[in-house]
């Protein structure tokens, strides 16, 4: 109970701190998601689309995976610096995995068989494309972008560590300083988002299936 | 190029890349308007790869494909097929889309009003036997197999198109639905005059539903003749062992009442209690009808139920 009232006292205490930390936790994981956004998907239709490409594309792609996000922010430090930068680079690299493997499944997924009934109907490659694949993948691709959420926003504490900024900070000093009152300020607001990502893009993959 | 014919294709052949020989060689059809071919072959023999030249899903080696006197290479691809309807097998259907938004699809590409569309679902619907309060706002999921080909057929039908592809549309679906289907198939075909180019690999169901029948075995077209001609006297001994032609039983499976039976009525002298069939039923069936009732003939009646002709068991030896 004692760490809890701590940990309150101290966000009523240091409101403007604690402000900042979250707003630039948020500011990181909504970044490297949307950039992960960009380019993943794009990557994933290519690879879908271009069995060349795919190997390679995917090969890279499933052996980042293999690479511990700490070990990514750490690689990051030597060649860009500290600071929210080279944290946001090390973000989108970690986010992509899931959501370029899924959305490169959710395109091979789609039936060849309803790809030729609407090329046989007339459609034309964009109209194929926006009103049968990407609808059809759409779940699928969905789901690859909730897990990079949870991941990204989970990720984003350990940008503390280059000097990233965000929750993680409270995490680290109140490792250091061992103070778990302060620890609790980093963790549970973290945790709080990364269930709060889940369940909301857990709607909207709902919204999109039905 | 000739109006009255919906489809000609002139010396037209197709090898893929990489294929040692073609998978259609040389050939020349013309098909002419409001009929119904089917397409009969086995598997590999290029009866799919003929039907998709029509609607240039498949480029030709050689050789013109033209619709109603039109070069097909000259229209563009996407609006060339706009104007064919195109049904596949049963997993052709958009499965995140309802029926309505299903037999949309073409309209709403050519741009149609949303009254016009409206209008055009019900009637859809209701031809192929859907009634549409009941089925416009389901997915294909809901859907059994012979109820989603139906689906495909309204969809196929949508933009009216007078000439309709159709690749083994009933392959999928069990005996009972797929005889069910072919009669939908036939009666709709006889009521809107489209001409239907149909594969299969069905020979009962070519020779049922083809006024005209392709047979195609290796990429070479066989013969090409009104089922009746192609019983009585087969091409060559492939047509031959295909169709059973030295089986008179076998035969007689294929035979429909109304390609034998004696129209002379008028000088015959017909009880109401003799047996009574369809043109379309087999003489077979015909056969187990005369054997089976004390007369020896079967009246036979055409689809209004008007009395058209009769067969004795001279007809069944003549077939």
């Amino acid at each position: 109970m004692n760490l809890i009232s701590g940990a309150l006292l101290y966000i009523q205490k240091n409101q403007a701190e604690f402000e900042l930390a979250l707003c630039t936790h948020l500011e990181l994981s909504g970044l490297a998601l949307l950039f992960g956004l960009l380019i993943s998907i794009p990557l994933g239709i290519i690879s879908a689309k271009n069995n060349k490409l795919s190997g390679f594309i995917m090969g890279t792609v499933n052996s980042l995976r293999v690479i511990p996000s700490l070990a990514i922010l750490i690689i990051m430090m030597p060649i860009l610096g500290t600071g929210f930068t080279p944290a946001l680079i090390a973000l989108i690299i970690l986010s992509s995995p899931p959501i370029l493997i899924n959305t490169y499944l959710a395109f091979r997924g789609v039936e060849s068989q309803v790809i030729e009934s609407a090329r046989g109907m007339g459609m034309d490659k964009r109209q194929i494309f926006f009103r049968i694949e990407l609808p059809l993948a759409m779940p699928l691709m969905l789901s690859g972008v909730r897990t990079a959420a949870v991941e990204v926003i989970s990720s984003a504490t350990l940008a503390a560590f280059i000097g990233g900024g965000g929750l993680g900070t409270f995490i680290i000093n109140g490792l250091g300083l061992y103070n778990f009152s302060l620890l609790l300020v980093g963790a549970v607001p973290v945790a709080l988002l990364a269930i709060c990502s889940e369940i909301l893009f857990g709607l909207i993959e709902r919204l999109a299936t039905k | 190029m000739s109006g009255k014919y919906a489809i000609v294709l002139e010396g037209i052949s197709k090898t893929f890349e990489r294929a040692e020989k073609p998978s259609v060689y040389k050939t020349d059809l013309k098909i002419e308007e409001g009929n119904f071919v089917t397409i009969l072959g086995a598997s590999g023999c290029g009866k799919t790869t003929l039907l998709k030249m029509v609607n240039r899903l498949y480029e030709p080696s050689s050789g013109k494909v033209f619709i109603n006197g039109e070069d097909v290479s000259r229209i563009s691809p996407t609006a060339l097929r706009r104007r064919i309807g195109y049904v596949i097998q049963q997993t052709g259907l958009f499965q995140h889309m309802t029926v309505e938004q299903n037999v949309a699809t073409v309209p709403e590409i050519l741009g149609w009003g949303k009254e016009k569309i409206n209008r055009r679902i019900d009637e859809l619907l209701q031809l192929v036997g859907l009634p549409p309060a009941e089925y416009r706002k389901r997915y294909p999921r809901q859907l059994s197999g012979g109820q989603q080909q139906r689906v495909g057929l309204a969809r196929a039908l949508a933009a009216d198109p007078s000439i309709m592809l159709m690749d083994e549309p009933f392959g999928a679906i069990d005996a009972i639905n797929r005889s069910i289907l072919q009669d939908e198939i036939l009666r709709i075909q006889k009521q809107l005059n489209k001409t239907i180019l149909f594969v299969t690999h069905d020979i009962t169901e070519a020779l049922k539903l083809g006024d005209k029948v392709i047979i195609m075995n290796e990429g070479k077209v066989q013969q090409y003749d009104t089922p009746l001609h192609i019983l009585r006297h087969p091409a060559n001994d492939f047509v031959k062992s295909l169709v059973h032609s030295d089986d008179l039983f076998q035969r007689m499976a294929f035979v429909k009442a109304g390609d034998v039976m004696n129209e002379d009525i008028d000088s015959q002298k017909l009880s109401e209690e003799a047996p009574e069939s369809q043109e379309q039923t087999s003489l077979r069936d015909i056969l187990l009808l005369l054997i089976s009732s004390p007369f020896h003939y079967v009246k036979i009646k055409n689809e209004r139920n008007e009395m058209v002709g009769t067969v004795t068991i001279n007809e069944i030896r003549q077939a």
